[in-house]
């Protein structure tokens, strides 16, 4: 068995009777044991998924749909029900699910079997994975690198074949970025597109889940699965009708000069542009746009992720799940606060827990949140605006490749810039995909690039058309 | 620019809840300082004729009937005993807490 099989591929070879889901299981489990040692991707791997898989097995045969007995990763701050669910944190260190995310549900009900637990930055709050409480996960492309974060367990069991696709989320490029440095297909949907209902919360009004795919055609299909509206989450909506409204010959693309300015590396650069000549080719219009306030994304972001954080962290407070300090060494409730909360979470938690709520502290509020809010708003137009004349926007994921593991720890601003092209997506709630447009060479290693793609919001079916129209033709149709 | 200082990261961690050794405070100080000198930078942006803007979801409020989701007598028994498990420390059916105030405060 081959370990990037797409996914209809894989559903073919179990239509077929050449594979059994239980053999597709211990096939994953197995190449998890011999190589996740070193990439450590996964940070629970669940042993009952054999067990789940053989079941399946005596049900192949009927009717069923595409992630029938297909083995997936969840990344640790998605709830998998009696499973170990820690995001990434001391302070959720012993903590198991109490339900399922409805995107597990929602999987479930298709057969799609849950191979573990993926590793992350603590709470999603990073750009390398190297912030998680139990140890880094390694880029399988180089292991001196990091896969990039936060969903950067997720991204790299796909990338190294140990799981034939996974789910992440995206807070600020927590999808895409990881994706991009790894190698594979990452999607965050349009805001509200998949109910975050079981997600562990970071910012609310940006988290977004999505998956990590081999291909744009398998982030379709597990999409398709996973959207829609949910009672649960009164954020999530349908996208409504959508019906195949362009072809290559009549799409605008649109290419900001704001994300391929300073900072960006010339070799993504270079294949960035080489990807955009790809649908030129194919009949595109390409027109440069400017998007004004692009590069005070940022900016906005670390003052409304951190307060929206702030908040949503509060929970944690040693009282009914958790991590915990003994009776004696706490004299009193709000002593037991602090102790928990100072052990439990990690420096970058602690960090933006802080600095929300500072922004949210009396004389501080109106300068820095309000402020914000007030340029997000601004962002959002100008890709109002670029919208009325492009049908897409393209720009590079990153502006580097994977960096070295331990480069960027000690500087948190300079990791903070790894997200700077991918924020925006998620202060404006559009969907945007990171397709792999090639490789570049940095210190004699070849490294994956990313070019995102952003489309209007709630044209998530057409944003995927028009990736895997660039797919199909560099790769040939599958 | 904005320069936290040692005193004001030891109030914004008790804020916070959370305990901060004497000896990180120099070091948050810098970090928490660096990140507010970058979000500086929007001071550039005229804002003047801008709306601040909380979410990107066009929603209107959302409201459900405030009905009773009714559970049976084993799904009330196993969700309450999902949860109990959970707790830190448990007394009955509860979650124990410490006291809120104390004779030394």
């Amino acid at each position: 068995m081959s370990s990037n099989l797409t996914l209809k591929e894989i559903k073919n070879n179990i239509q077929k009777g050449d594979t059994a889901p239980s053999e597709l299981a211990s096939f994953y489990l197995a190449r998890i044991k011999d190589r996740d040692g070193e990439i450590h991707s996964y940070l629970h791997v669940a042993e009952d998924a054999q067990d789940k898989a053989q079941k399946a097995d005596i049900k192949a045969g009927g009717e069923y749909g595409p992630l029938f007995g297909i083995p997936y990763a969840v990344k640790d701050n998605i709830l998998v029900k009696d499973m170990p669910c820690t995001a990434a944190s001391k302070i959720l260190e012993n903590h198991t699910a109490v339900y399922n995310a409805s995107v597990i549900e929602k999987l479930s009900d298709e057969g799609a079997i849950v191979l573990g637990k993926t590793n992350m930055d603590e709470f999603a709050m990073g750009s390398s994975t190297e912030n998680s409480a139990f140890g880094a996960t390694k880029n399988p492309h180089d292991t001196s690198r990091v896969p990039g974060g936060s969903s950067g367990g997720s991204a790299a069991a796909v990338a190294a074949g140990l799981a034939p696709f996974a789910l992440g989320s995206d807070t600020g490029g927590s999808i895409r970025q990881p994706a991009a440095f790894c190698g594979v297909v990452g999607f965050k949907p349009t805001y509200g597109a998949v109910s975050r209902y079981g997600l562990i919360a970071m910012a609310s009004s940006l988290d977004q889940i999505g998956p990590i795919t081999n291909t744009v055609e398998d982030a379709k299909t597990v999409f398709n699965f996973i959207l829609g509206k949910d009672e649960m989450d009164s954020t999530s909506m349908d996208l409504g009708e959508y019906g195949r409204e362009k072809s290559p010959k009549d799409l605008k693309i649109g290419i900001p000069e704001e994300y391929f300015g300073d900072g960006l590396d010339p070799k993504v650069k270079k294949r960035v542009l080489e990807a955009v000549e790809v649908y030129r080719k194919m009949g595109a219009q390409v027109k440069e746009i400017s998007m004004p306030h692009a590069l005070y994304s940022l900016a906005v972001y670390y003052i409304i992720m951190p307060s929206e954080a702030s908040s949503n962290l509060a929970r944690y407070d040693g009282v009914k799940y958790g991590l915990h300090v003994a009776d004696y060494e706490t004299q009193d409730l709000l002593d037991m606060y602090l102790k928990v909360r100072g052990q439990g979470f990690g420096p970058e938690a602690l960090r933006r827990v802080m600095l929300g709520t500072y922004i949210l502290s009396a004389g501080y509020y109106d300068a820095y949140y309000i402020k914000a809010q007030k340029v997000r708003n601004l962002i959002e137009e100008d890709f109002t605006r670029a919208f009325e004349d492009v049908d897409v926007i393209i720009s590079p994921t990153t502006p580097t490749p994977a960096f070295k593991s331990g480069e960027k720890t000690q500087d948190p601003l300079q990791m903070y810039l790894s997200d700077i092209y991918t924020v925006s997506a998620n202060l404006a709630g559009l969907p945007c995909v990171s397709v792999p447009v090639g490789e570049v060479e940095e210190s004699g290693s070849k490294l994956p690039a990313g070019m995102q793609i952003f489309a209007p919001r709630k044209k998530d079916h057409f944003l995927l058309d028009v990736a895997e129209w660039y797919e199909k033709e560099v790769n040939g149709v599958k | 620019m904005k320069k936290l200082t040692k005193q004001e990261v030891e109030h914004i961690a008790h804020l916070a809840r959370v305990e901060m050794p004497a000896g990180k405070l120099d070091y948050y100080a810098e970090e928490l300082s660096a990140v507010l000198k970058y979000v500086e930078k929007l001071n550039e942006v005229d804002t003047k004729d801008a709306e601040p803007k909380a979410h990107a979801a066009d929603l209107a409020s959302v409201f459900r009937e405030d009905a009773e989701r009714s559970l049976s007598e084993n799904e009330r028994a196993g969700a309450v005993k999902a949860i109990v498990s959970r707790f830190p420390f448990v007394q009955k059916n509860f979650a124990r807490v410490k006291s809120v105030f104390s004779k030394e405060r």
